[in-house]
């Protein structure tokens, strides 16, 4: 599918190579990658080993701990990530092999090999996890009750599991700072810091911003930022996910609401064109934090900090209430007499020419074609569209254009043969889908205002009919992102807020009033899109999974050097994704953290 | 002790399954064979099964996956994707018969799974006069009908009760619409207010609440 | 049922010869009444006084227990089982908390075990002293339910400085029992059970060679063994009719295979046995609570293992483990690992059973109550066909249907 793919723009180095800053690639964690040994690209040969007396065929890059996760057998450990360099720190993954009798081997260094028999259940493997447990809590403070860990925390959960004795210590616990800001969006507690290091070679070998490292010795150590250089990276945010216990936090979430009130769903981020797949953790209307969800060919199993706080907009400063009128004439009529109004105003308008549709680069591909259906019916003589202005970009995951569906917009209005001019120009009425991008002035010139809106603003404010519109975290929905990727939403929020409804419902309803017909739901705007366009053709909405798919035509010819890029061996046999149905682990993004 | 009794109808037939976790015998059966299997626990002298405990009904839909996301206390209101995704499982159900023997002092259960789109069981209460409401008990829970039973209709719920509540997709909190008031004739006074009646329905007749949509009225 | 109006002209009412007009009559018993103990309703059918025809009408309680539970932790399920039989909740709650240690495969300390006897047959004295009283007043011998009354009122007593709570209790833990005997307890118990057998013999001399009392219920609501066996009858119920099935004998669990008691038995299958039967079970239940103040062990009241009994609050408050420890326990649930069983015990109105799914989570796949009232209930209609609507309520009132364990 790949093979044409065009070569990244930057000049290939060969992986092992030490960056500028010092910091290595270390390509994923496998032994001897430090030195650059994962130069040599290690062919996929399977081998079988053994693990607790049943035969396995794991991949020879396999550690132990992969080959024993692939038949659902669960060795615990903190300091291990798949994605990062070996630290062999916490001693929680050592089990009995074969090679070794006698001794326990890290289940995180130790390479695979044909034959190889080991063991995951003897009492010297039971004595070490519980050993280790008890050693990782001398120091532990009594936090529970207070850290927003709890629920998601691994030294709870392998506690109950390997460990379960009450404390031997009859001292005091050591005491180490506490509450330290490191950045803008993470803070440190030292005592509930197990020092796995997890987080210090995040920062070295991902995000490639050396900020934090291992200061002091013995028990007092500490993991700390360097004097006058705060935890600034824009992948700060990562740390807080790969901690496994509660000493990086998120200061964005702190506080705000216990784990398990919370309900996951899969989604998209909309803070930039990445599209990077998060999961949206909400309770009733509100959205309480995203998490990233693991899609190699988009963003592996990272985000941006941007991009994590980029659900404020959907809980923050919404329109709710369905209003017709402006400033003090306004008032609040409900969903169906907004409906008549906007339909009355409209009448007048139609086929006469002077109106316009303005669609954001914001919506989601099933809101953009539900405007230009209405934009048709209504006979549309100005498409235009807007967005977010555009900012600060990277060679990972952050994009400039700090809009999600730029490249969808573009696709339906390629569909629908209309062209996408930039200013709104001067109407008799405009119909705004999202009013990212609009301004006061921009809306000077026309003379009836039909907004849908999510959120409230200075234009919002000057709509004649605002409709609230749904984020695109509440409902379900299609957008492409910067290279092409088709990817889907679900809608992550349980609860109805107020009057909000997604925006094509709205042009829908609106189409009906005026004697046409709009789609009923999402998948029928995608089917709408998908008979005209001829990049979509032959897809359905609820054939969709959760990792998207990527539309080749659009595949760009310049790639930052870091991006994840789609590519048939993405999802391929190693990583969590070979855990067996059923099986405990945690989150991919934390490495089994939680 | 029980696993003699195992034995035996493993031994009178062939082809069904035995197992046994913390000291319960279960003998898994097929539909066809059910009424057989059981009478003959009943009657033959060396089972002498006489009293019918119970029959309980399953719903096995999430013995995998928790229909909310989060923890053990998670909200129970699902979002969008846990119930898209909802899981099928089949078999669906299983009804389990806890027969025990009072003269011989052993019990054995006997499970029968059932597909979701064929959940019919014959009835036993030719067996046991007591199958009669525990089988009008699973079918009010589960609606799992029970082919031959005299009276198969609601036990606990009242009759207008739409759903079956023990099912695991029956969320929690689901509430039910309104039933229009029941028409009692007086025999002397005449019919009464309701449906067919002169009358007005309950729901209408408050002072101060106008143009109340009785399928709302909350 | 319709009713066949005859023209009441049609007879000449004031010839002598002239027959009664008669039809049959529906009446409903219920729910709310007096004497539908727990809510349940009867359309009775009568032909004069004699009953032709019942249908019981039941779900007025129904609160939905098995829902509740399967969104509930394990530990969060226990309120909810004291509220299935609300006379002897001690019974319930340890019923259930049997069920659960089958599955995991633990066993509570041996206090805990005598801990558990001794408040399960305290509660069982405050049911069989309901039912007992409840059939006095009902039948106009108001003394006797006050006599009752008063006997439950000095167990309740001493079960509320033991557990904290008169009736729902939720005393029992997975692994033990919540709280111990307080200091001077034992000396208060001991000194209140004569009181209780007092009033016992009271009631008995009151009753049980009382003319009117006799002629009301003996030959009552009569059923043979094998019946009631077919009915699914177990208990007091099933005793009376002659069966010698007790699960505390058959099957002795806890600590009763140490306990020296007899089973009493009737020989009738009616009313007056079912009657009779409660009186001795009360004097009974007496000798085991003596045992049990005699055996009890000195030693912890819960198991020490983390994993299933909370650890004890200095612990939780002064080091990680225990916080933590508490934290997984109370927010996730104990985890039970997958499976089934069914556990009995002897309920004060026969056997109750749990019938407990687990599919290895912190909170129940599945539980269903196996109520001793329920099949009871069910025959209801069976044992008051043909007799005088008299009658039925001695016969409603000696089966002891309690409301909330039949509904769930």
């Amino acid at each position: 599918m790949t093979d044409h793919m065009p070569p990244p723009s930057a000049p290939a180095r060969p992986p092992g190579d030490p960056s500028a800053s010092g910091a290595v690639n270390t390509a994923g964690g496998q032994p001897g990658a430090a030195k650059g040994q994962a130069a040599i690209p290690a062919p996929p040969k399977m081998v079988k080993v053994v693990v607790d007396g049943t035969e396995v065929e794991a991949d020879s890059r396999d550690n132990l701990i992969e080959a024993a996760r692939r038949i659902g057998v669960a060795i615990p450990y903190f300091c291990y990530h798949p994605r990062l360099s070996i630290a062999g720190q916490c001693r929680m993954c050592l089990v009995e092999t074969s090679d070794a009798p006698g001794r326990l081997v890290p289940g995180c260094q130790v390479r695979v090999k044909e034959g190889l028999k080991i063991t995951t259940n003897s009492p010297a493997v039971k004595d070490n996890q519980r050993g280790c447990m008890e050693f990782h809590l001398i120091n532990h403070p009594v936090d529970c009750a207070i850290c927003d860990q709890s629920g998601e925390c691994k030294l709870q959960d392998y506690y109950m599991e390997y460990d379960h004795q009450p404390s031997r210590i009859r001292t005091y616990k050591l005491n180490k700072p506490k509450r330290e800001i490191f950045g803008p969006l993470v803070v440190y507690d030292a005592e509930r810091c197990i020092m796995c290091t997890r987080c210090v070679r995040f920062m070295d070998e991902v995000a490639k911003e050396p900020q934090l490292a291992v200061v002091q010795r013995g028990s007092h150590s500490l993991i700390s930022t360097f004097p006058g250089q705060p935890l600034d990276s824009k992948y700060s945010g990562n740390t807080v996910d790969i901690c496994p216990v509660g000493a990086l936090l998120n200061r964005d979430f702190r506080f705000q609401s216990r784990v398990w009130f919370v309900n996951k769903s899969p989604t998209v981020c909309t803070g930039c064109a990445n599209g990077c797949n998060v999961y949206a953790e909400s309770r009733g209307e509100v959205i309480y934090r995203l998490l990233p969800r693991r899609n190699e060919e988009v963003n592996q199993v990272w985000m941006c900090d941007a991009g994590r706080l980029s659900y404020h907009a959907s809980n923050e400063r919404r329109l709710e209430w369905a209003r017709i009128g402006r400033g003090d004439g306004a008032e609040s009529v409900g969903p169906r007499l907004a409906i008549e109004k906007a339909v009355e105003l409209l009448k007048p308008l139609q086929g006469q020419g002077g109106v316009g549709i303005y669609v954001s680069a914001q919506c989601t591909n099933e809101e953009a074609v539900a405007a230009f259906q209405l934009g048709a019916h209504l006979g549309a003589q100005r498409y235009s569209t807007g967005g977010v202005p555009p900012g600060d970009s990277d060679d990972f995951l952050i994009r400039a254009d700090k809009n999600p569906n730029t490249n969808g917009l573009r696709l339906v209005a390629q569909a629908f043969g209309v062209k996408l001019e930039e200013s709104v120009g001067r109407l008799k009425g405009l119909i705004a889908m999202r009013t990212d991008g609009l301004s006061a002035n921009s809306l000077q010139g026309t003379e009836l205002f039909i907004a849908v809106a999510q959120n409230e603003s200075a234009v919002s404010a000057l709509a004649d009919v605002a409709l609230p519109c749904q984020s695109v975290y509440e409902q379900e929905g299609t957008l492409v992102n910067w290279y092409g990727r088709l990817q889907r939403t679900w809608a992550s929020v349980a609860a109805q807020r107020a009057d909000a409804a997604a925006g094509w419902s709205w042009a829908s309803r609106i189409l009906g009033g005026l004697g046409g017909a709009g789609p009923g739901n999402a998948a029928e705007a995608f089917a709408a899109l998908a008979q005209k366009s001829p990049h979509l053709q032959g897809l359905t909405f609820d054939a969709l999974s959760e990792d998207g798919m990527v539309l080749e035509e659009l595949l760009p010819r310049d790639w930052p050097a870091r991006a994840p890029r789609p590519s048939p061996a993405a999802h391929s046999v190693r990583g969590p994704q070979t855990t067996p149905p059923g099986m405990k682990v945690g989150d991919e993004a934390s490495g089994g953290s939680r | 002790m029980s696993q003699a009794l195992i034995d035996l109808v493993r031994e009178k037939f062939p082809d069904t399954a035995g197992s046994s976790h913390r000291g319960d015998e279960v003998v898994n059966v097929r539909r066809e064979q059910l009424v057989e299997i059981v009478s003959y626990l009943r009657n033959d002298a060396a089972c002498d099964m006489k009293l019918l405990r119970d029959i309980v009904g399953v719903d096995l839909l999430t013995w995998r996956t928790e229909m909310t996301g989060g923890g053990a206390l998670a909200s129970n209101e699902a979002p969008a994707y846990a119930v898209q995704n909802k899981p099928r499982v089949e078999p669906r159900f299983y009804v389990a018969y806890n027969l025990y023997s009072i003269t011989r002092k052993h019990s054995l259960r006997v499970r029968l799974d059932l597909r979701s789109d064929d959940a019919k069981v014959p009835t036993i209460t030719s067996l046991y006069r007591t199958a009669d409401w525990w089988e009008r008990y699973v079918y009010d829970m589960f609606g799992i009908e029970f082919t031959g039973h005299p009276n198969l209709q609601r036990l606990l719920m009242y009759p207008e009760f739409q759903g079956f509540p023990l099912r695991k997709d029956y969320p929690v909190r689901k509430r039910q619409p309104l039933v229009p008031e029941l028409d009692f004739p007086d025999l002397i006074r005449g019919p009464g207010p309701g449906p067919g009646g002169a009358g007005v329905p309950m729901s209408q007749t408050h002072v101060g609440r106008q143009n109340v949509d009785p399928n709302t009225y909350d | 049922m319709t009713e066949q109006v005859l023209d009441p002209h049609a007879h000449d009412p004031l010839s002598l010869d002239a027959e009664l007009p008669s039809s049959l009559m529906t009446v409903n018993l219920g729910p709310s009444h007096p004497a539908m103990h727990g809510t349940v309703r009867l359309v009775v059918t009568l032909d004069g006084e004699t009953i032709v025809e019942a249908i019981p009408e039941i779900g007025f309680l129904h609160r939905g227990f098995s829902k509740s539970s399967e969104n509930s932790t394990w530990h969060q399920v226990l309120p909810y089982t004291d509220r299935l039989n609300y006379v002897s909740p001690i019974l319930n709650t340890t019923g259930y908390i049997m069920g659960v240690e089958k599955l995991i495969g633990i066993k509570p300390t041996e206090r805990a075990e005598y801990l558990r006897v001794l408040g399960g047959e305290i509660s069982r004295i405050c049911d069989h002293l309901t039912c007992v009283g409840a059939i006095g007043l009902e039948l106009g011998a108001y003394t006797v339910f006050l006599y009752a009354i008063e006997a439950r009122e000095l167990l309740w007593d001493r079960i509320a400085e033991l557990t904290g709570a008169r009736v729902t209790v939720s005393w029992t833990r997975i692994s033990g029992v919540a709280t111990d005997m307080p200091p001077g307890w034992e000396q208060r118990l001991r000194d209140c059970l004569p009181r209780v057998l007092e009033l016992t013999n009271e009631i008995d001399t009151l009753l049980t060679r009382n003319r009117i009392f006799v002629d009301r219920t003996r030959g009552i609501g009569v059923i043979s063994g094998e019946e009631a066996i077919d009915w699914g009858f177990t208990g007091p119920c099933l005793r009376a009719c002659g069966v010698n099935y007790d699960v505390r004998k058959a099957h002795p669990y806890s600590v009763y295979d140490r306990m020296d008691f007899e089973i009493p038995l009737g020989s009738r299958g009616d009313t007056y046995d079912r009657y009779v039967l409660r009186l001795e079970e009360i004097r009974q239940s007496h000798k085991i609570v003596q045992q049990c103040l005699a055996q009890m062990p000195p030693g912890p009241i819960i198991g020490d293992d983390w994993r299933y009994a909370l650890p004890p609050k200095k612990d939780v408050f002064g080091s990680i483990e225990g916080v933590m420890a508490h934290f997984k326990l109370i927010m996730e649930g104990i985890q039970v690992p997958a499976g089934e069983v069914y556990v009995y015990t002897e309920g004060a109105n026969g056997e109750l059973g749990f019938h407990i799914v687990s599919n290895g989570k912190g909170k129940p796949y599945a539980i269903q109550v196996r109520a001793p009232g329920f099949p009871i209930l069910s025959a209801l209609a069976r044992l008051i066909k043909g007799h005088a609507v008299a009658d039925l309520i001695p016969i409603f009132d000696s089966i002891n249907m309690i409301g909330g364990e039949v509904e769930q």
